[in-house]
């Protein structure tokens, strides 16, 4: 319902249909939560594709590697997550250091409305042959090769709100990382196991 | 302006902006008098009003997929009430074993709902204290201090979203739930693997629900000044007196119980509600008509609900019912207390959904009622996480939407987030030197409620939410930026 914001699940459809499931999970998402953390846990890659407002023009895809996840997320938290902030969220919470890459795109509209504008639909697959390339990559890498028992993920978002997050988080990827540790005074105990 | 910085002042303004860790943007006003004191506050909604417009034109069979739309939150509670603003318009009976399907799928949303917001949006506050710097006020810093906690709140809000996802074939924006029934019937493959994964569900909710009530204590001044007044509580219960989601009838009382609607048709709403409007915010002040505006002030949602009702109505969650009553009292008034509300209903959630689905004939294939245009208006009425939920339809003979009114839970609770605000400013905000802390405690109790304003606007999309304090002459003195 807002234009080219669709272009995340329009990517995930086609890949879909072209990738063997044995190859990749494709998941088409409204918004990146918390409870995505699990699936990412479980898999070596994971490649968001979302739409993007930040300028840049129309239809134009880019790839970007989302780097280390620790200590990435330290802003504030909203009813979704960054890309990066699944990636910390499955280190932290699941032990686990998947790699994680934004294939993105730059809008031309999100105004209400069905239907992607011309430049971004004709960079649906311009996206989803980045995506399977990444994959390919991953997979043909001696270190991929070696460690690779699972097959890759990609996780698709769409929505107005997470395409403007996911890119915030990527475009923060060169920041210093915030202290994180920095814990604030503690007014409660912790819970605990039973 | 930065995340978490406080910026702009001058000397005789404050903004904060945006308030964070809910649902979509707004802004809260805080106007200082002459001596620094706070003389009003105001929470406002600065969005317009959309998918009431966006329907308009549509086919009535495509509403509730249509309105699902309006947040990714809690698509399901607007796809339950739009399908029986639909059921009436088509004029069918849903099958019993739809209206059960409906039900445990309302109630897998409460749980992933409430999930989000105590673990992910308040347990920063909660854990880590509301006065911690906010880069580590967050789901991260609940991981790095209590994981297990994290944990707890993943899994829950995974066991509610899978459920939705095995009842509906998607996570997010299921078309399921259809005018007439559901559009497939459960499978017991399905059924089998839902009641699997009640009795881990369950421990969660309750390891989690014995820490707050540990902690209780400790949250003693927020208890007494978040949102901590009288009001009427408004909502749905069946007719033996329980909790009521996905159906029921309306029951309002008020701060002492006193019974003022009970057993009336919730489609009749508007003999019940009237709506006021403010210049300064786009979402509309509901208030009970009977009482007048701004004195039908009245609460919905998980503490209006365990206050209307009798019980919830499984074992469990009346015993938890039973102690939360005997620790605050019969019918606690603080917003604080949202929160051990919120995990209450996640263990009852939990146990209808287990009860539910243990009936065989939950299997039932005659799973929907088929039948053209019969009416020209529908009303559908539900409880949706934050509270209860109106869609109200007008179709042309064709089936052609013509009008859409949506009372949201959010909207519902505008007079009482304002008010609320009022109270939390006026205790810890004196003149323009506030800290972190106090900034937070205003957003806070805004969390409370958890208020889910692209609901509460039908806006499409998210919005920014800022936090502005105003000087005696209007000037702004501050602002802070998330």
């Amino acid at each position: 319902l807002r234009g080219d914001d669709g272009f995340g699940q329009e990517v995930a459809a086609l890949l879909s249909e072209e990738l063997p499931a044995s190859t990749a999970t494709v998941l088409s998402l409204h918004q990146l939560t918390p409870e995505l953390a699990v699936e990412v846990a479980e898999h070596q890659l994971v490649v968001f594709v979302d739409a993007a407002c930040d300028g840049r023009r129309g239809g134009s895809v880019s790839v970007e590697w989302l780097g280390t996840p620790k200590g990435q997320l330290a802003s504030s938290f909203w009813h979704f997550l960054t890309a990066r902030g699944v990636l910390a969220l499955a280190g932290e919470l699941y032990g686990a250091q998947p790699r994680g890459a934004l294939v993105s795109v730059g809008v031309e509209t999100t105004d209400p409305g069905t239907g992607l504008s011309p430049s971004v639909k004709a960079a649906v697959p311009v996206a989803a042959q980045a995506v399977t390339d990444i994959l390919r990559e991953a997979a043909s890498a001696r270190s991929w090769a070696a460690t690779a028992a699972t097959a890759a993920t990609v996780a698709t978002a769409a929505t107005a709100a997470t395409g403007v997050s996911a890119v915030t988080g990527a475009s923060q990827a060169g920041r210093p990382a915030a202290p994180r540790r920095a814990k604030g005074k503690r007014k409660v105990k912790c819970p605990t196991q039973s | 302006m930065s995340k978490g910085a406080t910026s702009e002042h001058n000397n005789s303004e404050i903004v904060i902006e945006p308030v964070t860790r809910i649902e979509g943007h707004a802004k809260i006003t805080i106007q200082l008098d002459d001596a620094g004191e706070v003389a009003d506050a105001r929470f406002h909604v600065t969005q317009v009003r959309g998918f009431e417009r966006i329907a308009q034109g549509r086919p009535v069979h495509e509403m509730p997929s249509l309105m699902a739309r309006i947040c990714g939150i809690c698509p399901v509670s607007h796809m339950v009430a739009s399908a029986k603003a639909c059921d009436e318009i088509l004029g069918v009976s849903v099958p019993p074993v739809a209206v059960l399907l409906r039900r445990v799928m309302n109630l897998a949303q409460v749980v992933q709902s409430h999930a989000l917001n105590f673990f992910h949006l308040s347990s920063p506050d909660l854990l880590l204290g509301f006065d911690s710097p906010p880069a580590n006020r967050n789901i991260l810093g609940v991981a790095d201090s209590a994981p297990e906690l994290a944990r707890d709140g993943i899994a829950l809000r995974r066991f509610g979203q899978q459920i939705i996802e095995r009842l509906g074939g998607r996570r997010i924006h299921p078309a399921w739930i259809v005018p007439g029934g559901v559009s497939a019937p459960l499978e017991a493959s399905q059924r089998d693997a839902i009641l699997a994964e009640v009795p881990d569900a369950r421990a969660r909710a309750v390891r989690t629900l014995r820490w707050f009530k540990e902690n209780l204590a400790s949250w003693a001044e927020e208890v007494a000044r978040f949102g901590n007044f009288p009001t009427l509580y408004l909502g749905l219960v069946h007719e033996t007196g329980n909790a009521a989601y996905s159906d029921g009838a309306l029951r309002v009382v008020d701060a002492r119980g006193k019974v003022l609607v009970d057993g009336a048709d919730p489609r009749l709403y508007w003999d019940y509600l009237g709506e006021a409007v403010e210049p300064w915010s786009y979402l509309k002040f509901p208030y009970f008509l009977p009482l007048g505006y701004p004195e039908g002030i009245y609460r919905v949602g998980p503490l209006a609900r365990l206050n209307i009702v009798d019980q919830l109505g499984t074992p469990e969650a009346d015993t938890e019912l039973d102690e939360y009553r005997a620790r605050l009292g019969r019918y606690p008034s603080s917003s604080f207390h949202y929160h051990y509300a919120r995990l209450i209903e996640i263990v009852h959630c939990v146990d209808m959904i287990e009860e539910i689905l243990s009936d065989p004939s939950i299997l039932d294939h005659h799973v929907r009622a088929k039948a053209a245009v019969n009416r020209s208006e529908g009303v559908g009425v539900s409880e949706a996480p934050r509270g209860t939920l109106v869609h109200h339809y007008r179709v042309d003979e064709d089936g052609l939407v013509e009008w859409v009114n949506l009372m949201i839970a959010t909207g519902h609770n505008n007079l009482a987030m304002n008010r609320s605000v009022l109270q939390v400013a006026r205790h810890y905000i004196k003149g323009e030197q506030v800290k972190e802390g106090m900034f937070n405690r205003v957003e806070g109790v805004i969390r409370a409620f958890d208020p889910c304003l692209s609901c509460s606007t039908h806006a499409v999309g998210q919005m920014p939410l800022q936090l502005d304090i105003v000087g005696a002459d209007g000037a702004m003195l501050r602002q802070v930026v998330r």
